[in-house]
């Protein structure tokens, strides 16, 4: 029986939106909102992200949420909500390693399970002209450059996740002369899959899943995570930013723990700003030195 | 000369190891008074009770004399891996090979509590960026940079997938500083689904067969690296013997908990008992000097119970403890409030549990680490938690939350929620920071109370 309610919400990029549209759900991605920001959920020392997520998912009545283990944060948000809520819901593990045939394989078995998963819901089993279908459809998502004024002030923004309150970021950026040359936050840059080749596809949908998503989506999280630092540094030469912003959530160890790395690889001005467990995204300190940030650009 | 046990300061210790001498104590070589140990700047010593046995003398020695061992190692001729993370099972393909020493630089997590942060580690990780937001395992960083606590390995193998982020973050750091790391999947432990084929592991968990099936993968392609380290094979004979020494090691401490969780009275102390458990995950760089510890301890506690002596007062309150503490001075503060550890969560479950025989050896490795109860839903350990705490009839939970981990905001809701809902008893949640002394009385207030409602609970 199919669920009245048809979106299943995830967050996660190594989550192919095709192979959950082909079963006939509806994809929904989610950029979580500051204003669904509840007290319930325990505070200190969980991640904002994880935090907002869920109370983002919460709010909704959705088919089912999908999480992913690319964090630990991320998979005992899964405990919690799988222990608190009724909405099915589903973990896929993400392997951290990627240079091994193991994580190939554990990848490719849980595009399967979910699958599977899907189907114990109400999902349909795609044939493989409607899997085709679904992922000949472009699954890019780049945004690439904002359109702007002609300042000479060239921004970078990286981060792992967008939120609904994102633009503000942006806007502000722009309102203070910039323009934002590398928009890789969350939904777009380094989270996007290659392009689904449709030749080897036919020949093996999975491997060319597999491929697009787990073999070439360079997250900080991956274990080496050289393949993020490449991407950083090509999209670096790219576009020439003069200076970098990373956004960055409170208890966030991956991202944390990378951004002395980040400023020793880069030689332009960085500046990390977290956001926080408020209701406000930009409060007024992190305004504060976002324009000091500006000024100091060139 | 066996004395009444008690628990008796460093500074008794002097008249206490004059006298055991005197009475004809034997030593093995890493013997020696314990307050040399606090010479060497491991001042939380001096803070601590330690037992007043001859065996806990041996086990803090055999503790504190690590590095020593791993230096010696190294001048033998035995190349040195660091294993990371998976705290239990690597160590025992690495000690297939006899010119292998394997230890957990993880273990740097209590430097700065036992050197009450002389050693300045965890300044040494602030520089670097890796501040409070992270667990005490960020001292391990300070310890690679500074090269004064452990010889630096000749390689370095780290799980990687479902483990923590503070550790998987910090271990990234130390590739950027150029450490090679050796990663290797620990996939997150799920339950079969309808129809999946599965298989149990230690402890009796199900889990898929697909699961068991990768890890044994990663199990050869971890043995592999390691041949090519010790530029010898591991051979089925070696790995089965070493699987074998393994299972004796964890039957004594087994035996050693059930003998103290269970005793009328207490026989021997929380922070001994903590110190047993840290040396089964790889058995403190010395297989046979831990057996050698772990049979004295035994020996000792069996005396005890027998004579049903105690280092306890009579009538302490059973407490089951979740979660190792950052300061260990946290133990005898329990015990002097009048509680009494009787079962733990150390989060190191699958190391103390058997390793399957009779099976493919890297089926068995495979299978003793996807009994990590850290690698799988919070609800599995909080049903062990909760299964145990009733084996050894504890009165009380106390789940110890630990500084920026990443894991202990999420599961400690889900373990108090099912321990209170399926073993009725009280829970604690508090937070012990690296050097506890700046909260010792709201620490101390929070036991107290949690030890006067398990009273109450047993006066009914
Ligand atoms: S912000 Fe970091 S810790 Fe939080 S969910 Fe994202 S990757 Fe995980
Ligand atoms: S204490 Fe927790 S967060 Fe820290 S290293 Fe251990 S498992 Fe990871």
């Amino acid at each position: 029986m199919l669920q009245a309610n048809r979106n299943i919400l995830y967050s996660c990029p190594f989550i192919p939106a095709p192979w959950i549209e082909a079963y006939g759900f509806c994809a929904e991605r989610i950029e979580p909102s500051l204003h669904y920001n509840q007290p319930c959920t325990p505070r200190q020392g969980m991640c904002a992200h994880a935090r907002l997520f869920l109370n983002h998912c919460c709010r909704l009545d959705p088919a089912a949420v999908i999480f992913s283990s690319t964090c630990d944060q991320m998979r005992r948000a899964f405990d919690l909500f799988s222990f608190y809520s009724k909405v099915p819901s589903f973990l896929f593990n993400v392997p951290a390693t990627w240079q091994n045939l193991t994580a190939q394989k554990l990848y490719r078995l849980e595009l399967l399970r979910l699958g599977r998963f899907m189907q114990s819901i109400g999902g349909i089993e795609p044939s493989i002209s409607a899997l085709a279908g679904a992922f000949g459809t472009d699954n890019q998502v780049i945004l690439g450059s904002r359109t702007c004024d002609t300042s000479s002030k060239l921004v970078a923004v990286i981060g792992e996740h967008r939120l609904a309150q994102s633009s503000d970021l942006f806007n502000l950026i722009e309102q203070l002369g910039g323009r934002v040359v590398l928009d890789a936050l969350g939904t777009s840059g380094c989270t996007s899959p290659a392009k689904i080749e449709m030749r080897s596809f036919y020949k093996d949908p999975l491997e060319e899943i597999t491929s697009a998503y787990f073999g070439t989506i360079p997250s900080i999280f991956r274990r080496p995570n050289i393949m993020f630092y490449s991407w950083l540094r090509n999209a670096f030469v790219q576009n020439r930013p003069h200076g970098l912003l990373i956004q960055n959530f409170t208890w966030c160890d991956i991202w944390k723990a990378e951004i002395d790395v980040i400023k020793k690889q880069i030689n332009i001005p960085v500046l990390e700003i977290t956001i926080a467990d408020t209701n406000e995204y930009l409060q007024p300190s992190i305004i504060n030195r976002i324009e000091a940030f500006m000024e100091t650009l060139k | 000369m066996n004395a009444l046990p008690a628990r008796i300061s460093l500074n008794d210790w002097r008249q206490r190891y004059a006298a055991l001498k005197n009475s004809g104590m034997t030593e093995p070589c890493y013997g020696g008074p314990l307050e040399r140990h606090f010479d060497d700047d491991d001042l939380r010593l001096a803070d601590l009770k330690f037992d007043n046995s001859a065996a806990a003398l041996h086990l803090w020695n055999f503790l504190l004399t690590e590095e020593d061992r791993l230096a010696k190692a190294r001048q033998s001729g035995k190349k040195i891996i660091g294993t990371m993370k998976d705290l239990g099972t690597v160590p025992v393909l690495a000690y297939a090979i006899d010119n292998i020493a394997a230890f957990y630089p993880d273990g740097a997590w209590w430097i700065p509590c036992i050197m009450k942060n002389s050693d300045g580690l965890l300044s040494i990780a602030d520089s670097l960026g890796i501040d409070e937001c992270f667990c005490p395992v960020r001292a391990m960083l300070g310890a690679f940079t500074t090269c004064a606590h452990f010889p630096i390995p000749d390689s370095l193998i780290c799980s990687a997938g479902a483990v923590c982020d503070d550790f998987s973050a910090i271990a990234q750091r130390l590739c950027s500083l150029g450490f090679d790391i050796f990663w290797w999947e620990m996939p997150r432990r799920r339950s079969p689904q309808p129809r999946e084929e599965s298989l149990s592991v230690p402890g009796g968990i199900e889990v898929p067969q697909s699961m068991i099936e990768l890890l044994e993968c990663e199990f050869r392609r971890i043995a592999t690296h390691i041949e090519n380290i010790a530029g010898r094979k591991i051979s089925i004979a070696g790995l089965e013997k070493s699987i074998a020494l393994t299972n004796y090691a964890r039957s004594l401490l087994m035996q050693l908990r059930t003998a103290v969780f269970t005793a009328q009275v207490c026989p021997l102390g929380a922070l001994e008992m903590l110190i047993s458990e840290m040396l089964i995950i790889h058995f403190c760089s010395d297989r046979t000097g831990t057996i050698f510890v772990l049979e004295k301890l035994l020996e000792e506690v069996k005396r005890r119970v027998d004579a049903g002596v105690s280092i306890l007062p009579d009538g302490s309150v059973k407490i089951f403890w979740v979660n190792p503490v950052a300061d260990l001075a946290a133990m005898p503060l329990l015990e002097d409030l009048g509680g009494r550890i009787c079962g733990t969560d150390y989060m190191i479950t699958h190391a103390l549990l058997p390793i399957m025989t009779g099976i493919d050896p890297y089926s068995a490795l495979a299978r003793s680490a996807a009994a990590d109860l850290m690698t799988g839903p919070t609800q599995d350990r909080a049903y062990s938690i909760c299964s145990e705490a009733r084996k050894f009839g504890s009165e009380a939970v106390i789940i110890s939350r630990i500084p920026g981990a990443s894991h202990c905001a999420t599961e400690t809701p889900i373990i108090a929620e099912m321990v209170r809902h399926e073993l009725g008893i009280p829970v604690l949640e508090i937070e012990v920071p690296t050097i506890l002394d700046p909260v010792r009385p709201s620490l101390q207030t929070k036991i107290e109370a949690l030890i006067e409602t398990a009273l109450q609970r047993r006066a009914k």
